[in-house]
């Protein structure tokens, strides 16, 4: 496949944090061997790894340290055809669609009454495509990177479902496949575009060392902990450095113990 | 709020006229001038008229035909608080109807002409709508009764009481007996209604009655009948409540002195009675529903009518002068949550508009409301943050006066009679239920839960009475004032004006229709009539534990009261009574009224920057930071708090506690939830960080504090922290309820929909958020198919599939290639007699065709046992037809020889019991049960372990371990994923692996209805760690040859031997019939480890969630004796939950050759047939009124022919439920037994009780219950 490289878009950098945002078009038609077109089984993937999220159990995506936010949506025929003309969609002017037309469902994956199998001829087929928006630490093809080499299975899962995805496999051709499909992000902010996530976590967990130590060397009644110079140091020693497992290998961030 | 400004003659500003009285202003309780120091908060559901239709048979069918022996009246009384049968489930195939279909003509769902009658009643609308009697035209002999009872009240005797209990008795085995008896009941009861001691006396003697009438269920049941009729009598004739009520005594004070004394019932009694008696003569008519004027004194009533009340009392009026003073006129307030004005059936469109915080309610808001760890929804007291709650109104009169107060031990009574009701708990407790149950039917409603409050007062030492709440501070002193053009408000309240003045903020900011702070009307809900004035109230029960607040104080400054005193300040921003820190830091000051612009007139930004005076974080500080982050923000911030502390009398200093639980019940009202109230509770209290403060932490007092060395508060001009602050406040429930205008109540009570005005709506109808992603088993595609195969001619619906495509990019390991038969497109059918005839398939007795094919069965069994075929997979024909047989022969001889040799079903019985009374007795003392874990799981992995001998591993396999993380294998996992999961290692690892493989198993091979491939790999995976298994299982059992056989699996390995002799051949050797063995128990722990929890789980959330009431139902149905019928009472329970709800919602076959199913229904060859069990269920033809739930001939009903139930299957057929009837049925009617006991058993409210399920196979259902007996 030939990609003319001259249209790539720039990821847009704001300090040390970048976005990349790729829409993809999502493959037609069912899945071999299943009764789930792609986009169902894109949809299950993705449900799959928010279920995690929202249990608080760590996932795969954990693995990539650098990612602030990320973002996965589809968008539907039904939704970007809205207002477009086409019968079957609504139309904006108030009044201008019939009872009739927004009832009737466009002509997508699945024809719900459809008695034959065979497809209408000519019949365009609109499909749905993968919005993919991620904000992470660093230069993109270094994120990039370790996305081919930490969860190069489970993101081919995903993207799988994607049209013309080569897979992680073969980095170069991975490359040019996202670069293809980048677009071009109009707005993007940060509000702390000079902060790791592995800053902001080593921060809040001094926060919570801090606190700690306040606990125990102060007491609103004015009773003071002798010796406070010993003590200090030995908070000192044990908050400012982490020698490894910041995070772990999986990503999650465990905070050292606080000596009793 | 005692600094609210006087009320003048008038309101002026018309624009609040129709709000509710008592929510802009408090209403001051007549000539006192005090708010309200006491009130009652009953938390009600509309029952449906279906309900009340279906209870009435009931009644009847049992007050005709029991046997008065040996019935017990419980249960049957027990349907007069709501019924336990639904009169329709919720079917899928409702919502289709409702869109524009043509729509059943009766309206299941349609509430109780009763509500309407109350909602008429207080509002003061209509004087068309009068009681039954107006309908039987029986009015006439009860007015006659009535007077001849008032006659003969004169009469009155002390010892008539305590030899009442002695008549019962003798009555009840006297012929004529039940009318003496209520004859005799109701003259004393009006006998002694002016001595509520006496009256609360005949309620304790009904009470203990209990055995007496439980001999006579059509005694008791007539006695409530007649009672009944004589209140609605009384409730609909103001004058005959009026005169009942005066009765009592001469001023409001004295009469309501005597209610509290007779506690709840009375209290309840007497407050329906204030309604009716309050009921204005001429009240308007429908037709001009809505106006009215302001000589309108309903209990719920205007504003402006309100404030002409109030000008009309301050005349001075001599006690006891006329009857019409004799009631107080103290107005109440009613207000509904979401589904409440669903259940009321607003326009539907309407009931959408609502804001989605009103939508959702309080307790799926609890994570950003810190309603965390103990005050997490799922412990609120009773329904609390149900659904089920949908509304309340708020009640209370003055109660004794200052010279005669209400003695403090009747108010500890009414408090425990409350606690009771709520906890149903003891004799006591039902009793109540069933008491009030008779009372608020008659009004459409079931009361599910009161709350009393109560104002404690505390002499401030100069003759003036102080309200405190419960930790000793003065409460509810700023309040926003909403401009009423009542005057300059007091300073201190309302907001800060530029210049650092104080005016009202916008109405808008409090009630709906009115212009904000920044000059917006709202526009949602889209109906002006329900908006306008209206608002939204906030209900919070919270507990506050004042010994542990105190218990702190003094941990924290042992040296002295005084540092105590002054640590408390620090944490509230006020000393106790009232004065701001602000103010005087110091020391708190002797403020001469509450005027006194000490108290409140005070800015943090301009007076105390930087926290000098009062500390940032405390209390009064970010709850009103005033002039912080400039006066543009808070103003959009305010709430009217209404709240009113509970639990009885504040606690000595030196007191541990007196053994009732203390606290506020919050109350407040705003425009906008998530805007006002939740910025306040969820930033402001439990967030360190806003209005460019930072640092903060949680509020001392009331924030979601849990003890952590990171829970701090800093004092003004400290270096160190207070830390490791607990939790002081806990939250036992609450909701967001709307409070609709006095106008639009009594437009409601006239049955006004309110649909939406135009415009707004269509956004929503436009909006382009929603759209899905369509699946061939979407739940709307299925409920459309099954509608037209219903009510149209067709018999069958066909959906061909998309193309497949046949090569990818991906260098993917997956093969492009399928089977034929996947692509192939799908046949539903739903008629009965068309799903009944392709689930048995059963072309003749001599013919061996079969037409319709399990493969698909096969294909998936075979990937779970290892290719060996399991008896669901096969079928008869040249193919599979001797391998079931076979499979079949040995299971039947194995089964029937451990019968006979180890008695399998008298153990099944001993295991079911013990196993649930263990979890009965195991969670009794919590209150907390998971129905489908505790009883079903449990039970089906005793037998899978003791009688089928296939216990699990005495680990978590691999699976079990990673499933939790979608990976199915330990090598997939981090180590520190595992760390994260945070929960202690199950108690019994080998249930839960065992489970785990059975609920992939069963997902996989009937579920796996989309044939995804991650089901497919993940059966493969368990079906390989269950294999192997059950392979060391047998191996074992060989080894050992047990004698006699305890279990199936030894029983297998017994017939060894004479399978072989029977069967053994060059094809067929010892390896061979272990391969069978091995498949069998793999077919019979499987399904039986997840079919029944899954079964169980559907059968248990509709219970609940159509508040079909087990303890009721089973001893009813347990009632009737009915020796001829094939099922029996229970069993048909579950065959008609299964029906409305099946566990198995379509079934699969594939069609190889044309079939002809019935005249016009050919099924073409190479296509699937999807045999939709849920649209046959819902058959007219098979079930007759298939919408109706039927218990007959148990219960009034229509008839339901048991032969035509679809549950796991058709009956008869040839493929028919091996473990149904042997197993899953008797198991299910013991839990149905077990459940039965439970009582107030309902789900957790918030995200807690919601079912729990792997891949739709429900594996959870958290639940609550009250008591269990």
């Amino acid at each position: 496949m030939n990609h003319q490289t001259g249209n790539w878009i720039e990821s847009r950098s704001l300090g040390d944090v970048t976005e990349i945002c790729v829409m993809s078009p999502i493959r037609l038609g069912r899945v071999p061997g299943e009764r789930r077109t792609f986009e169902e089984r894109l949809r299950f993937k993705i449900d799959s790894l928010m279920g995690r999220a929202e249990d608080g159990l760590p996932n795969v995506l954990n693995r990539i340290t650098t990612i602030h936010f990320a973002r996965m949506l589809v968008i539907r025929p039904d939704q970007y055809l809205s207002y477009s003309g086409l019968p079957g969609f609504p139309h904006l002017e108030k009044g201008a669609e019939t009872a009739s037309e927004t009832t009737e469902q466009p002509k997508l994956d699945f024809d719900p009454y459809r008695t034959g199998q065979q497809p209408v001829q000519n019949q365009p087929h609109y499909r749905s495509w993968l919005f993919t928006e991620v904000i992470f630490d660093g230069d993109i093809k270094v994120y990039f990177r370790d996305i081919a080499e930490r969860i190069a299975g489970d993101f081919d899962d995903v993207f799988d479902n994607c049209e013309e995805f080569p897979g992680t496999g073969d980095f170069s051709r991975f490359w040019n496949w996202i670069r293809k499909y980048q677009i071009h992000n109009d707005l993007f902010l940060s509000a702390y575009p000079n902060l790791s996530v592995p800053r902001i976590k080593q921060l809040e967990d001094f926060k919570k060392r801090f606190d700690a130590f306040v606990a125990k060397v102060r007491s609103p009644t004015g009773r003071k902990v002798e010796p406070i110079d010993d003590l200090f140091d030995a908070f000192l020693k044990e908050s400012q450095q982490y020698a490894s497992g910041f995070p772990a290998s999986g990503g999650v961030y465990q905070p050292k113990q606080i000596t009793e | 709020m005692s600094e609210s400004p006087a009320a003048p003659a008038t309101v002026q500003d018309e624009s609040l006229s129709t709000v509710q009285a008592n929510i802009a202003r408090v209403a001051k309780q007549g000539d006192t001038r005090r708010p309200r120091d006491w009130g009652l908060h009953l938390f009600f559901r509309v029952m449906k008229e279906s309900e009340i239709a279906t209870t009435e048979a009931i009644i009847e069918t049992f007050t005709k035909g029991t046997n008065a022996k040996n019935a017990p009246d419980d249960p049957v009384l027990d349907l007069y608080n709501g019924s336990p049968v639904p009169e329709c489930l919720l079917s899928e195939l409702d919502d289709t109807e409702a869109a524009g279909q043509p729509a059943t003509t009766d309206n299941p769902d349609k509430p109780a002409d009763a509500f309407f009658r109350w909602l008429s009643l207080v509002s003061g609308v209509g004087g068309s709508h009068t009681g039954s009697e107006g309908a039987d035209g029986s009015a006439a002999p009860l007015s006659t009764l009535l007077q001849a009872l008032q006659a003969s009240a004169s009469q009155s005797d002390e010892s008539d009481i305590d030899s009442f209990g002695e008549q019962v008795e003798m009555l009840l085995n006297q012929p004529d007996g039940l009318d003496i008896l209520v004859q005799q009941i109701l003259a004393l009861i009006v006998r002694h209604l002016d001595a509520p001691e006496r009256l609360a006396h005949i309620v304790d003697v009904l009470t203990g009655l209990g055995a007496g009438l439980q001999r006579r269920p059509d005694l008791a049941l007539s006695l409530y009948g007649r009672l009944s009729d004589i209140l609605l009598h009384l409730f609909s004739n103001p004058e005959a409540a009026l005169a009942m009520v005066s009765r009592l005594g001469h001023t409001p004070a004295e009469i309501g002195r005597k209610v509290v004394a007779g506690g709840l019932p009375v209290v309840c009694l007497y407050e329906l009675l204030r309604h009716a008696a309050q009921r204005p003569n001429g009240a308007t008519s429908g037709e001009n529903e809505g106006e009215s004027d302001t000589a309108n004194t309903a209990a719920l009533r205007e504003e402006r009518q309100q404030a002409a009340l109030q000008a009309d009392s301050d005349q001075p009026v001599a006690e006891g002068s006329s009857s019409a003073t004799a009631v107080d006129t103290l107005p109440i307030n009613l207000a509904f949550t979401h589904s409440g004005l669903k259940a009321l059936q607003l326009d539907p469109m309407t009931l959408e508009s609502f804001p989605d915080v009103f939508k959702q309610g309080m307790a799926a808001r609890a994570e950003r409301l810190g309603d965390t760890g103990p005050s997490a929804p799922e412990y609120w007291e009773g329904e609390l943050g149900r659904p089920s709650i949908h509304g309340y109104f708020s009640g209370g009169f003055r109660a004794g006066s200052d010279g005669h107060p209400v003695a403090e031990r009747y108010w500890r009574r009414l408090r425990a009679d409350i606690r009771s009701y709520n906890s149903r708990t003891g004799q006591r407790g039902r009793f109540l239920r069933k008491m009030l149950g008779v009372l608020f039917r008659l009004f459409g409603m079931e009361v599910l839960h009161i709350e009393l409050g109560q104002t404690p007062y505390r002499s401030d030492g100069s003759g003036r009475e102080l309200r405190l709440e419960h930790f000793g501070f003065r409460d509810g002193i700023s309040q926003p004032f909403v401009d009423m053009k009542l005057g300059t408000p007091p300073p201190g309240g309302g907001k800060v004006g530029r210049d650092g003045t104080w005016e009202p903020i916008a109405t808008g900011e409090i009630f709906l229709g009115h212009p904000d702070e920044d000059g917006n009307r709202h526009i949602q809900p889209y109906c002006h009539d329900l908006r306008f004035n209206g608002t939204y109230l906030v209900f919070r029960k919270l507990e506050q534990d004042v010994v542990g607040f105190r218990d702190f104080l003094k941990r924290q400054r042992p040296e002295s009261k005084e540092a105590q005193d002054r640590l408390a300040a620090q944490f509230m921003g006020r000393w106790q009574n009232g004065t701001p820190l602000v103010v005087s830091p110091e020391t708190p000051l002797t403020l001469t009224d509450d005027r006194d612009p000490r108290l409140n007139d005070f800015l943090y930004r301009r007076q105390d920057p930087e926290g000098r005076k009062c500390p940032l974080g405390s209390h009064a500080r970010r709850s009103n930071p005033r002039d912080i982050g400039g006066h543009d923000s808070v103003k959009r911030h305010r709430i009217l708090r209404r709240s009113m502390s509970y639990g009885g009398p504040l606690l000595d200093d030196e007191s541990k506690g007196d053994g009732e639980p203390k606290g506020l019940l919050f109350v407040a009202v705003n425009s906008r939830l998530d805007l006002q109230f939740e910025v306040i509770q969820g930033l402001w209290i439990n967030k360190g960080e806003f209005l460019g403060q930072a640092g903060l932490g949680r509020c001392p007092v009331i924030g979601a504090n849990d003890s952590s060395t990171s829970d701090t508060f800093l004092e003004a001009n400290a270096v160190a922290p207070v830390t490791q602050i607990p939790r002081f406040v806990t939250n036992r429930g609450g909701d967001y309820f709307f409070v609709p205008s006095a106008r639009a109540v009594r437009k409601l009570a006239a049955g006004f929909k309110f649909p939406p005005d135009t415009g707004e709506a269509q956004d929503r109808i436009d909006s382009i958020g929603g759209r899905k992603t369509p699946t061939l088993f979407d739940e709307s595609r299925i409920r459309a198919i099954a509608h037209r195969i219903l009510s149209g001619p067709e018999r069958s619906v066909t959906v061909g599939l998309p193309e497949a495509p046949t090569r990818s990019d991906y260098p993917s390991p997956r093969t492009y290639s399928e089977d034929a038969r996947t692509g192939d497109g799908m046949v539903f059918v739903g008629r009965h007699a068309d799903v009944h005839r392709v689930l048995c398939d059963n072309p003749g007795p001599n013919s061996t065709d079969f037409l319709l094919s399990v493969a698909h069965y096969r294909v998936a069994s075979r990937r779970t046992s290892r290719g060996i075929d399991l008896l669901i997979g096969t079928e008869t024909g040249p193919d599979t037809g001797a391998t079931r047989q076979r499979l079949q022969d040995i299971l039947d001889t194995a089964w029937t020889r451990l019968d006979k040799q180890a008695g399998t079903y008298k153990r099944l019985k001993g295991i079911t019991e013990t196993t649930l009374d263990a979890a009965i007795y195991r969670t009794a003392p919590s209150g907390r049960i998971d129905l489908v874990r505790d009883l079903a799981t449990e039970t089906v992995y005793r037998i899978s372990a003791e009688i089928f001998g296939v216990p699990g591993p005495d680990r978590l396999t691999e699976i079990a371990v990673a499933l939790p993380f979608s990976k199915k294998h330990l090598f997939e996992l981090e180590p520190d994923w595992l760390a994260t999961l945070n929960r202690d290692p199950p108690e019994n690892p080998a249930l839960e692996t065992l489970h785990l493989w059975s609920v992939i198993f069963l997902a996989d091979l009937v579920g796996n209805l989309f044939l995804q491939d991650e089901l497919k790999e993940l059966a493969r995976t368990a079906g390989s760690e269950f294999m192997t298994h059950l392979d060391d299982l047998l191996a074992s059992a060989r080894r050992r040859q047990p004698e006699p056989a305890q279990t199936l699996l030894d029983m297998f390995v017994q017939l060894e031997p004479e399978m072989l002799r029977k069967y053994g051949c060059a094809d067929y050797a010892s390896d061979d019939y272990y391969a069978d063995v091995t498949a069998l128990l793999l077919e019979l722990s499987g399904t039986i480890m997840s079919v029944v929890p899954t079964a169980w789980g559907r059968v248990i959330t509709t219970i609940l969630d159509n508040r079909i009431g087990l303890p009721t139902l089973v001893p009813l149905l347990k009632m009737r004796k009915l020796p001829k019928e094939p099922l029996t009472g229970i069993e048909r329970l579950v065959y008609e939950i299964d029906r409305v709800n099946p566990a198995f919602r379509i079934f699969q076959r594939y069609c190889e050759t044309d079939m002809v199913v019935a005249d016009g229904l050919t099924i073409p060859r190479n296509s699937w047939v999807g045999a939709m069990a849920i649209a046959a269920n819902f058959d007219a033809s098979a079930f007759p009124d298939p919408k109706r739930f039927s218990l007959a001939p148990f219960l009034p009903g229509p008839k339901r022919d048991p032969r035509n139930y679809l549950m796991f299957g058709a009956q008869g057929g040839q493929r028919d439920c091996w473990g149904r009837d042997r197993l899953a049925l008797d198991l299910m009617t013991s839990f149905v037994e077990r459940a039965s006991r439970l009582h107030g058993l309902r789900r957790p409210a918030g995200p807690g009780g919601s079912t729990r399920d792997i891949a739709r196979v429900i594996i959870g259902q958290p639940a609550r219950f009250a008591a269990s007996g």
